[in-house]
């Protein structure tokens, strides 16, 4: 294998890749990127066995060939090159022999057979979205993925598509998040996937928004999408998603409006004197009047009130009040509306024209 | 390449089983594989997983050692299986390896075929990590395969035991084990290295030539001479201290079950020590079978202790001193 | 200083203080006369019969059939327990219990406000017998240790205190089996090493009690020289709550040692809910004759304080993973560790509503103890094992 390539072409595509490249990964050969070369083009692959990153650039390309080298290494020599250096990497034998400008280096290798990338996908449906879209779905729903929960099936974002619709949920047990979009495409059979909290958070560092269509592949073990110069592939959580239609709040019949910043700084500066661990707040609804309270072991306590509109029978309710920042965060517009029933029931979170998110809280009982 | 190892001939029948039961898609989501040690447990794991995750098998079922499965097995990163041990010294198998397999079990095939995780030994799995796997055993997806490798199923907590479907490894007949020693070592004394491995085929083949084996015959000669009154217990256990403690109460729990056999049956057919045969006749004719009974629950004892902080030095000096206040009794 | 408070013959004291007809009679606490069950406690006049607490009813009935048998209520002497933890909160806030009739306290910061440590718990001693109308014997020593064996060695009604100077005075003629965790069995093991007193002990080097007893050594070694490092803590802030019965004599009767385990298990739960936590963790202890100690540990999916799931843990860890017994056991301990408040408790939006009925059953009869102070919830096994 031997081809040539510019520092700036490569050094992105690279920093990408090597990203999902597990740093203290004890088999060599997890800890190193898949390079191959064939005509016009070279492709880089990283994986961590849950997610997998490809990502392919125009270069010339002497002599075709496929071998894995060390990715952090890699990175770091293309990293500390001077700018505008070219490189040129030969591989024979079992090295990697990289040149640029009167820099040599000379890496270890293995066999690309030894590097479990994923080919083809099996029981595929495609359908395409813009990158905005996706990247707003994941957004707004992502913060409430369960991490590391014995109900492995909260640990990542799941994704159901209905008709036209397109929907994400995350839950962690105590609230649970839901936004839809609407696409231009009939996407067609209803179905549901998983897909693992670490696949998500590559997502959401790799969409960038704008409206430029991405190619989204389902499988039967994977979801893969097509950005570009760039192929993300990440398995699926095998397990069934609780039916969250069920907790979704209905009987919520006191309402409460108030102004998102407003609201939003109130519940900051309470947050301060709350039970650092549990992050618990109260919260007390009288006409046009929300008191908010905190107190932590140490005695001190905040208090703030603020008008709202809320017409209805006195209530006080607890909250951790990270979930309710979290979820009055990802609501668009200057206004919130929240809807509760009592002091043992979720509220529903939500902006006033029942917008396309929507945030189940469960309190706490205080 | 390598090629995948022959079936050990007594491990043939759970074979063809499995790959019957493999073919047919009815192979368990969890196999508790046990029998005494040295019989070829994790080798037989190990070709199962193989053969599981193998896209082009051969006709008796063996994985081909060719595939991108296999090269991937090899070479130790196919996405879909694991091997799990205890790591960096510890003894036990922790719930964070546990956690990892059954997260790993919780996503989907990378390959699309099987998930296999082996666990070996299982038994070492401490509290925590045998409950973090419970959940997987009771809620697993379709096409896994944990292999659960164990000698002391024992230990194994009874909700994990009843969750996996046992295959019960047992030693192969003397004949079926000599012939494949032979076959594997010709030069060798097969015969005593079966009687010191308990007829295990695979822990005599590791005997031979072993510093295992020598050590035991410095353990042999030493308890003789301790026996003939020639040497101190003291002694004796200064210059054990520092072997492998458990193997040197193995040895000697042998040389004592043999006394009982001679003490009981005196022309027992079957020795454990078929070499020291002479040695043992001549020891047991000077002892009494009640000194010997309490030298077995001494022994016993002895290898309770191992498990706690008590000094090898001392468990030894308490397991010798007997049996020269016995000689000096006579 | 560190004060420990032990209330004498505390359940038998508690009926004889409500029944007065009771005073100057044998009174044995649980079991009954029949023979089933363990004795829970005995008060000072069956003790002389030599009746002790974890021995089978029946022996303790042939030996004094006369004796007053009367069940357990384990919840009304939580209820008396509470009003005790009360007088000690007065005089300071670092209270430690250790089950519910002994605690540690650190009075040191309230000195200024009530006086000497000393002075502090004569004034404990006096609120417990003219409020309470029973007995505590106190001890006031340096540390911990020291204070258990203060209270210890004048018992009953006994008041001791310890200073720095006193303490290898004070140690050394004790017999080595008042060393916390050696009992009278393990005395016999001294004995036959030719060591009789701790100040015996005290003589013999770190390493050569290491090399015999591992562990153990160091710690007696630790307790031999007086030394204690280990401080007062309340449950609020404790990072594990346990409990833990040495025997008097060796116990090889799975029975017997469940019935014990259940009552700590009870005791642990009990507290628990006072301090307002839950537990994830709950942990076994085993010690054997031979000081070969062994804990076994489950964590639960669910932090709880429900007496129910902590004994259901509790026995099957026993079950599972401790017997059969290999040897008789001379201390069991039950202790509960990776704890949560209570006080903010989220709720789950797939709970199950089964846990919640558990913690309402328990809630109710802390309730109904609380306010009738006669609770006759009980569960079975402390009645008959």
């Amino acid at each position: 294998m031997k081809f040539k390539v510019q520092r700036e072409n490569l050094l992105k595509p690279l920093q990408l890749v090597s990203g999902v490249v597990e740093r203290r990964q004890t088999l060599p050969v997890l800890s190193n990127l898949l390079l191959s070369a064939e005509a016009d083009k070279i492709s880089l692959t990283g994986t961590d066995l849950e997610v997998e990153l490809v990502a392919e650039l125009k270069t010339s390309v002497d002599e075709a060939g496929e071998i894995t080298i060390p990715a952090r290494k890699l990175l770091d020599i293309c990293r500390t090159l001077p700018e505008g250096a070219q490189l040129e990497i030969v591989v024979t034998g079992d090295k990697a022999q990289l040149k640029s400008g009167r820099s040599r280096f000379s890496l270890s290798t293995l066999p690309a057979s030894e590097f479990p990338s994923v080919d083809e996908i099996h029981g595929m449906r495609q359908f395409e979205i813009g990158q905005g879209e996706l990247r707003r779905l994941i957004e707004r729903t992502h913060f409430c993925m369960a991490q590391q929960d014995v109900r492995y099936y909260l640990n990542g974002l799941m994704f159901e598509i209905e008709g036209q619709s397109l929907r994400s949920v995350a839950t962690d047990g105590h609230r649970l998040a839901m936004s839809d979009l609407v696409t231009s495409a009939d996407v067609g059979e209803n179905q549901q996937v998983i897909v693992p909290r670490k696949g998500i958070q590559e997502l959401a560092r790799l969409l960038v928004d704008d409206d430029e269509r991405v190619q989204i592949h389902l499988g039967n073990n994977h979801i893969r999408l097509q950005l570009p110069g760039l192929r993300f592939t990440s398995k699926l959580i095998d397990g069934r998603f609780p039916d969250y239609q069920r907790v979704l709040p209905k009987g919520g019949n006191k309402l409460l409006t108030a102004e998102c910043a407003q609201l939003k700084q109130a519940l900051i500066r309470t947050s301060i004197l709350s039970n650092e661990k549990y992050r618990g707040v109260r919260l007390q609804l009288d006409n046009g009047r929300l008191r908010i309270l905190a107190h932590n072991p140490e005695q001190e306590e905040a208090e703030e009130e603020l008008e709202v509109e809320y017409q209805g029978d006195e209530l006080e309710i607890g909250f951790n009040v990270t979930y309710l920042l979290d979820a009055i965060n990802a609501i668009v517009g200057d206004k919130v509306t929240i809807s509760l029933s009592d002091a043992n029931s979720s509220c529903l979170i939500q902006e006033p024209a029942e917008g396309s998110s929507k945030y189940v809280v469960m309190p706490m009982r205080l | 390449m390598t090629a995948t190892s022959e079936i050990l001939p007594w491990h043939r029948q759970h074979w063809q089983r499995s790959i019957e039961r493999l073919r047919a898609g009815r192979l368990p989501h969890a196999l508790l594989v046990t029998g005494p040690v040295g019989i070829g447990k994790s080798v037989l794991a190990d070709q199962l997983a193989r053969a599981v995750l193998c896209r082009a098998p051969l006709d008796d079922g063996r994985a081909c050692g060719q595939c991108q499965a296999c090269s991937l097995y090899q070479a130790g990163s196919h996405p879909d299986a694991m091997w799990v041990g205890p790591e960096d010294g510890s003894k036990v198998l922790k719930v964070e390896q546990i956690r990892a397999v059954s997260s790993r079990m919780s996503t989907t095939s990378q390959l699309g075929g099987h998930r296999v995780a082996v666990l070996i030994p299982a038994e070492r799995m401490n509290a925590a990590a045998a409950n973090g796997l419970l959940k997987t055993l009771e809620e697993p997806g379709a096409d896994i395969l944990l292999l659960l490798v164990s000698a002391q199923p024992g230990l194994l907590p009874a909700t994990v035991r009843s969750r996996c479907q046992r295959m019960a490894l047992t030693v192969p007949s003397a004949d079926e084990a000599e012939a494949w020693l032979r076959q594997r070592s010709p030069q060798a004394d097969v015969g005593l290295l079966l009687a010191l491995a308990d007829g295990a085929p695979l822990a005599a083949a590791a005997l031979e030539g072993s510093a295992g084996l020598e050590w035991r015959r410095t353990v042999v000669e030493d308890w003789l001479s301790l026996l003939d009154g020639d040497a101190e217990p003291a002694a004796i256990a200064q210059r054990w201290h520092g072997q492998d403690l458990a193997a040197t109460l193995g040895w000697l729990m042998r040389l004592l079950v043999d006394l009982i056999r001679l003490k009981c049956a005196g022309q027992p057919p079957r020795l454990a020590n078929p070499d020291q045969r002479e040695h043992l006749q001549r020891q047991a004719g000077r002892v009494h079978l009640a000194e010997l009974y309490g030298h077995l629950q001494r022994l016993q004892e002895a290898v309770r202790l191992t498990r706690t902080q008590v000094s090898a030095q001392a468990i030894l000096e308490q397991v010798l001193i007997p049996w020269r206040l016995g000689a000096s009794g006579r | 200083m560190i004060i420990h408070v032990d209330m004498d013959a505390f359940y038998a004291s508690v009926e004889e203080r409500d029944r007065p007809e009771l005073v100057g009679r044998a009174v044995v606490v649980g079991g009954s006369a029949d023979g089933r069950g363990v004795v829970a406690a005995a008060n000072y006049a069956a003790r002389t019969f030599g009746i002790h607490s974890a021995m089978p009813a029946a022996q303790a009935y042939r030996l004094c059939p006369q004796a007053v048998f009367l069940p357990p209520r384990i919840k009304y002497y939580a209820d008396v327990s509470r009003k005790i933890r009360h007088i000690f909160e007065r005089y300071t806030p670092l209270v430690e219990p250790l089950s519910l009739d002994e605690a540690f306290m650190d009075a040191r910061a309230s000195e200024r406000l009530f006086g000497s440590s000393e002075s502090i718990a004569r004034q404990i001693k006096n609120d417990i017998l003219t409020e309470l109308g029973l007995v505590a014997s106190v001890g006031v020593a340096p540390n911990k240790f020291l204070a258990k064996l203060a209270s210890d060695f004048d018992k009953p009604n006994g008041f001791v205190v310890i200073h720095e100077q006193d303490i290898q005075p004070f140690l050394d003629p004790l017999p080595v089996q008042r060393l916390w965790g050696v009992g009278r069995v393990g005395a016999r093991v001294f004995d036959e090493l030719g060591i009789h007193t701790v100040g015996q002990l005290r003589q013999r080097s770190k390493n050569w009690l290491c090399g015999r007893f591992g562990k153990f050594g160091e710690h007696l070694w630790q307790l031999a020289h007086g030394r204690d490092e280990r401080t007062v803590v309340p449950d609020r802030q404790a990072k594990s709550i346990s409990h833990e019965t040495t025997f008097e004599h060796d116990i090889d009767d799975v029975n017997v040692l469940k019935s014990n385990l259940l009552t700590m298990t009870e005791q642990v739960a009990y507290r628990l809910r006072q301090a307002q936590l839950r537990a994830r963790t709950v942990s076994l202890k085993l010690r054997y004759a031979d000081f070969h100690t062994l804990t076994r540990a489950h964590t639960l999916e669910q932090p709880t304080h429900a007496t129910d799931a902590l004994w259901a843990t509790a026995n099957r860890l026993l079950d599972q993973r401790l017997l059969p017994l290999s040897a008789p056991v001379r201390l069991v301990g039950v202790g509960v560790s990776a704890l949560e408040s209570t006080q903010t408790n989220q709720t789950d939006l797939f709970a199950q509503a089964r846990d919640i009925r558990r913690q309402d059953v328990d809630r109710l009869s802390d309730d109904i103890s609380a306010r009738f102070g006669r609770g006759a919830l009980r569960r079975g096994r402390t009645l008959k094992p």
